[in-house]
């Protein structure tokens, strides 16, 4: 048996059946990984000794009921855990080996999941291509020469090139959902407060959101069921009363109503892309949904929006790298503030910088009040397009991504057309609602996701309808 | 909007950031943050007076959940964290940085 080729529910099954081991499982991985990570970049940092170790103490365990027992699991470079090295995909965090696991990691191994490494991602998560990493950017295992996506890109090439049915990655405008679409995998970001983000680098607290990779809407659910609920070390996170993401994949979706705003897929959106997704609404209403128009009217603020709050929040969240406490400092001498600012420089890449300085500006005296108190109140009026769209209806369906994977290089240069590629994704993040993207089948031979996005705490109705797509793609 | 912002302007807001940026970096930065913000300076034209009372100003766009009880619990081991620090003081309890005062 290869166990490369099963989902994380059937490997799991099979490991508690006997026929299939935690170290075999391990094993395959680690030979995958060998395999195809000098090409794809994906992972980081591999543990292959703690991974092993692991494994052969989860095997000789009696009790095999773990929820992800005996699982190998990716884990996105910017989620902590302890003492493997932590980069967030930074050189200012040279060194850095966590002295404390993320919640969320701590959950997915008391569920007997395995942590194989740590994968790569733009530098603080700040990218939609994962081009913005200091160690080199991930490709894309449909095709080498375009990007994974990103933030998380590493956790997507990973579970897409089948290195681990499963990956944790952190999405804050689209950082799970775009590379989710763009390598052809489920990818969902909670609600917000659903998952802690203890153990998360924080790069904007007002949306980062961990969340879960799977090549199955099955796979995707039950890792979030598991690393979701309240946690005393996130004041932010609370308990949902809700029911879980599995509980309702195979209610199909006659009665729900699904909205889509059309009026924003009428340019810079590939034909291709246009075609698959309307493919998909199509199955969907053949399978009993109702499908109807919604306006988003204030949807062309959203990336606006977005990156005045993200950066402003994430130049406050980045100033605790000064060489004081972790991480990089540099070797040239000087006053303490010479320091910080040599420091950083050393430490951080242009994307970042540029962000911190955006962001910076936006909070600064005489602008904050034009830039980022402004922002903040149009997003308020995001939120409420959204508490609009979704009063009467279960989701929102549009494309992930406007185009499927792009080329290495071909934005990278072009900050603003980077940020672009999140039109789609960063209104449910700044709305604070789950989103999805699942496959919905191909252009060009690349893949193209749907994304679904719910009302606040309904992540159950999106993985539902996720779940029927799924069926319907797979016809 | 938002009117270009010069090198200098830039060498301001990298100074508030503790952010040494070379001469090339003001440069490239004035020009590709005079862009962004231009772009971004469409949330001006937005009309948020219905939601400008000091109340919504401050109002969190996500709601939170209420405080819990503020009770002493056990943290990281201070060993453990200072183990991290770049330098640290001979007994291993202090981090330290160039001379303050």
């Amino acid at each position: 048996m290869d166990t490369r080729t099963l989902s994380a529910l059937a490997l799991r099954e099979a490991i508690r059946r006997g026929d299939a081991s935690a170290e075999q499982a391990v094993t395959d991985a680690l030979a995958a990984i060998a395999d195809r990570n000098p090409e794809l970049n994906a992972f980081i940092t591999v543990d292959a000794d703690r991974a092993l170790t692991r494994a052969r103490s989860l095997d000789a365990a009696s009790d095999k009921s773990g929820a992800l027992h005996g699982v190998p699991v990716a884990i996105k470079d910017t989620i902590c855990v302890r003492g493997m090295r932590a980069t967030a995909g930074s050189h200012i965090l040279d060194g850095y080996q966590p002295p404390y696991d993320a919640t969320a990691v701590a959950r997915l191994e008391r569920a007997g999941a395995i942590v194989l490494g740590k994968t790569n991602c733009d530098e603080f998560a700040m990218g939609s291509s994962t081009e913005h990493s200091a160690f080199g950017p991930t490709r894309n295992p449909h095709d080498l020469t375009r990007t994974p996506g990103g933030s998380s890109g590493g956790s997507a090439a990973a579970v897409a090139a089948h290195l681990a049915p499963l990956a944790l990655g952190s999405d804050t405008g689209g950082s799970v959902r775009q590379p989710a679409a763009l390598c052809g995998l489920v990818g969902a970001r909670p609600t917000y407060g659903r998952v802690s983000r203890y153990g998360l680098i924080a790069f904007a607290s007002s949306l980062d959101q961990i969340g879960p990779f799977g090549r199955t809407v099955a796979d995707t659910a039950l890792m979030q069921d598991v690393i979701e609920g309240p946690d005393d070390h996130d004041a932010t996170c609370r308990a949902a009363a809700a029911p879980a993401c599995s509980s309702a994949l195979d209610a199909g979706c006659r009665g729900l109503r699904i909205g889509v705003p059309r009026h924003l897929l009428e340019d810079g959106i590939d034909d291709g892309v246009r075609r698959a997704i309307e493919t998909t609404l199509a199955y969907l209403a053949d399978a009993g949904a109702t499908i109807d128009d919604v306006e988003l009217p204030y949807s062309r603020y959203a990336i606006p929006v977005y990156y005045l709050v993200a950066t402003a929040e994430a130049s406050s969240n980045l100033a605790r790298f000064d060489g004081v406490r972790y991480g990089h400092r540099t070797a040239s001498t000087g006053t303490l503030g010479e320091m910080y600012a040599t420091t950083r420089r050393e430490g951080f890449g242009a994307e970042v910088k540029r962000r911190i300085m955006l962001g910076t500006y936006a909070l600064s005296a005489g602008y904050y009040e034009a830039f980022y108190l402004k922002a903040q109140h149009v997003r308020s009026l995001i939120r409420q397009d959204f508490d609009r769209a979704l009063d009467g209806r279960h989701a929102i369906a549009l494309p992930t991504s406007p185009t499927t994977a792009f080329r290495l290089g071909e934005k990278v240069d072009d900050p603003l057309q980077m940020y672009l590629s999140d039109v789609f994704t960063v209104g449910p993040s700044l709305a604070g609602l789950p989103s999805i993207s699942v496959p919905a089948g191909q252009a060009e031979g690349l893949p193209v996701g749907l994304q679904l996005t719910g009302r606040a705490w309904d992540d159950a109705t999106v993985y539902r309808i996720a779940a029927a797509v799924e069926r319907g793609v797979s016809r | 909007m938002a009117d270009p912002l010069t090198p200098g302007a830039v060498a301001h807001i990298a100074e508030l950031a503790r952010l040494e940026l070379s001469p090339a970096e003001q440069q490239r930065f004035a020009r590709q943050l005079t862009d962004i913000l231009t772009y971004a300076g469409m949330v001006q034209d937005v009309d948020t007076s219905r939601l400008e009372s000091a109340a919504a100003a401050h109002a969190p766009a996500i709601e939170l959940p209420p405080l819990r009880t503020d009770e002493p619990v056990p943290g990281l081991r201070r060993d453990e964290v200072l183990a991290e620090a770049p330098d640290r003081s001979p007994d291993g309890a202090l981090f330290r940085v160039p001379k303050v005062i």
